[in-house]
């Protein structure tokens, strides 16, 4: 077991997440601090994470273990390995690159600006079969706003039941049209408010809200940029994009292909799709499958780690720190990003996981200057 | 200003926040500890209910109860379900906004700008404030009128 002589702390994970935490502890941190990446350069992932009276204990895929004063899960998304497992293809890898053919039929769950950028890249890297798209909501998300229509706490349904506040927001809409606001303005100007709602919703609306509403929120604040707008008109156009309102009800893999079934909306009608790879951009349901597999899986399995009240992300305290299933939070452990999205409605968002990487950089400050 | 109504409910919220846990309160008892119409508060109690503040219950046993604790219930977000938002004059407010009829421009009104600062204070000061810390501000006559009330019931009863 290699031990760091100075005071050393570990970053869980490979994207945006684990680069931004990583950056502010590098930032602000004390000279004698080092930060390790694992999951990346010469790190292979982290297989299991024990905590210790002094330290955490990170053991790798590689069977070496690598001790340090703190460690931040910052794995990422789980809820596309999720996807992953069940049959779907990748969405960090183009198809070419996963081995479908330029002339196969590729299926795409989502049409969110993240599924339609990836659509566009597939089909400027040379894929002419038809891309497939289908999506319970809308075909393209509105383009880029810029006005903004400037909300007070004062003015927001705080603490009360969804369907008051869904009641608030058609009256807020009515007012922002009559002014004339465009809806657009009104969702920038409700984004910075809405960890301020979610933060007073109870545990039973907070699960009704991500059933419900999360996918109707998540396409209205989702945004394509004017060019991108035009480029996906024209695929669609061009009929090699082509979208289904709808929803995925089973996929299965047979022989190099799979076959999936889709719901129309609001028809009813079952249709069936042979695709040659299959990509989900949407979100897995809450539940403890979303940590199969992963790092975390192991810290729920023995209780260093539980699942929020509705199983969306783990229970984290404001500061980010694990909180384990007898309910204390740990000193060392910490988390950002996804996994922490119960607690954060909007975790996956640059501005959030921001803040959560400064909050946890001061926490683990604050711990290793005390030991 | 504070209505009767939002007054009434916060009364209400106080009076089932005294309750032991899983005890609810027939509208009668606390229009009747509270001093408040009973037909008043019958349509402040169903507001309270479909913003999810109470819970309601039918039956010999029913009646109203807090849907979360005390704790979690703030002052300022029932004043907001029943009384409309928190700004002192309607065009200091987006959701309930009102033009004045005299104003001739309100980005420059000096009596609108500082009512904005009072709304920012009233809210920092309300929505900081839960229904359990206002139970205890009253100090325990409060707490023992509602004691009072529940046993005058169940003695009722029995």
């Amino acid at each position: 077991m290699s031990r760091f002589a100075s005071k050393a702390v570990i970053v869980i994970g490979s994207g945006v997440s684990a680069s931004l935490v990583e950056a502010r502890l590098r930032a602000t941190g004390p000279a004698c601090l080092s930060v390790t990446v694992l999951g990346r350069g010469q790190f292979g992932q982290c297989h299991s994470l024990s905590e210790t009276s002094g330290a955490v204990i990170a053991k790798l895929s590689d069977g070496r273990s690598i001790a340090a004063d703190a460690a931040v899960l910052a794995t990422g998304c789980a809820t596309f390995r999720a996807h992953e497992r069940s049959g779907f293809g990748t969405i960090k890898e183009l198809p070419q690159d996963q081995g479908a053919d330029a002339d196969e039929t590729v299926l795409i769950a989502g049409a969110g600006s993240r599924a339609l950028r990836y659509a566009l890249a597939a089909m400027q890297s040379g894929h002419r079969g038809p891309l497939f798209v289908v999506d319970r909501i809308g075909p393209v998300p509105a383009l880029t706003c810029a006005g903004t229509l400037e909300l007070s706490p004062a003015d927001l349904p705080l603490g009360t039941g969804l369907r008051f506040a869904l009641r608030w927001f058609r009256r807020i809409a009515g007012w922002a049209a009559a002014n004339g606001f465009g809806t657009g303005d009104l969702v920038n100007g409700l984004r910075p408010h809405v960890p301020l709602i979610w933060q007073h919703l109870t545990s039973a609306e907070r699960r009704r809200f991500v059933v419900h509403l999360r996918p109707l929120w998540l396409r209205a604040s989702d945004r394509l940029t004017a060019e991108e707008h035009r480029t996906v008109d024209k695929f669609f156009q061009s009929s090699q994009l082509r979208f289904v309102r709808g929803r995925l009800l089973t996929t299965a893999k047979v022989g190099g292909s799979v076959v999936a079934r889709l719901k129309h909306f609001p028809s009813g009608n079952i249709e069936t799709v042979r695709a040659g790879l299959a990509l989900s951009f949407e979100d897995a349901p809450p539940g403890r499958d979303q940590f199969a597999g992963t790092v975390v899986a192991g810290l729920l399995e023995r209780g260093m780690a539980r699942p929020d009240d509705f199983e969306y992300g783990l229970d984290v305290t404001e500061d980010c720190a694990l909180i384990s299933a007898r309910g204390a939070a740990s000193g060392r452990i910490f988390a950002v990003g996804a996994p922490t999205r119960g607690r954060f409605v909007d975790a996956m968002e640059i501005d959030c996981i921001r803040m959560q990487s400064e909050r946890v950089a001061q926490s683990i400050f604050a711990t290793i200057t005390a030991t | 200003m504070l209505t009767r109504k939002g007054k009434y409910g916060l009364k209400a919220l106080l009076h089932l926040g005294g309750l032991a846990p899983g005890q609810s309160a027939p509208v009668s008892e606390i229009a009747e500890t509270n001093n408040i119409s009973k037909k008043f508060l019958d349509g402040i109690m169903a507001e309270l209910r479909n913003a999810g503040f109470v819970n309601s219950r039918y039956g010999r046993e029913g009646g109203f109860s807090l849907s979360r604790p005390g704790k979690d219930i703030m002052v300022g977000h029932v004043i907001r379900v029943l009384d409309g938002p928190l700004s002192p004059i309607p065009c200091a407010s987006k959701a309930y906004y009102q033009t004045c009829d005299d104003c001739e421009d309100e980005k420059t009104c000096q009596v609108r700008l500082v009512m904005l600062e009072v709304r920012n204070a009233i809210a920092g000061i309300l929505d900081n404030m839960s229904v359990e810390q206002m139970r205890k501000i009253g100090g325990p006559s409060g707490v023992a009128k509602v004691a009072r009330a529940a046993s005058a019931r169940a003695r009722v009863k029995a």
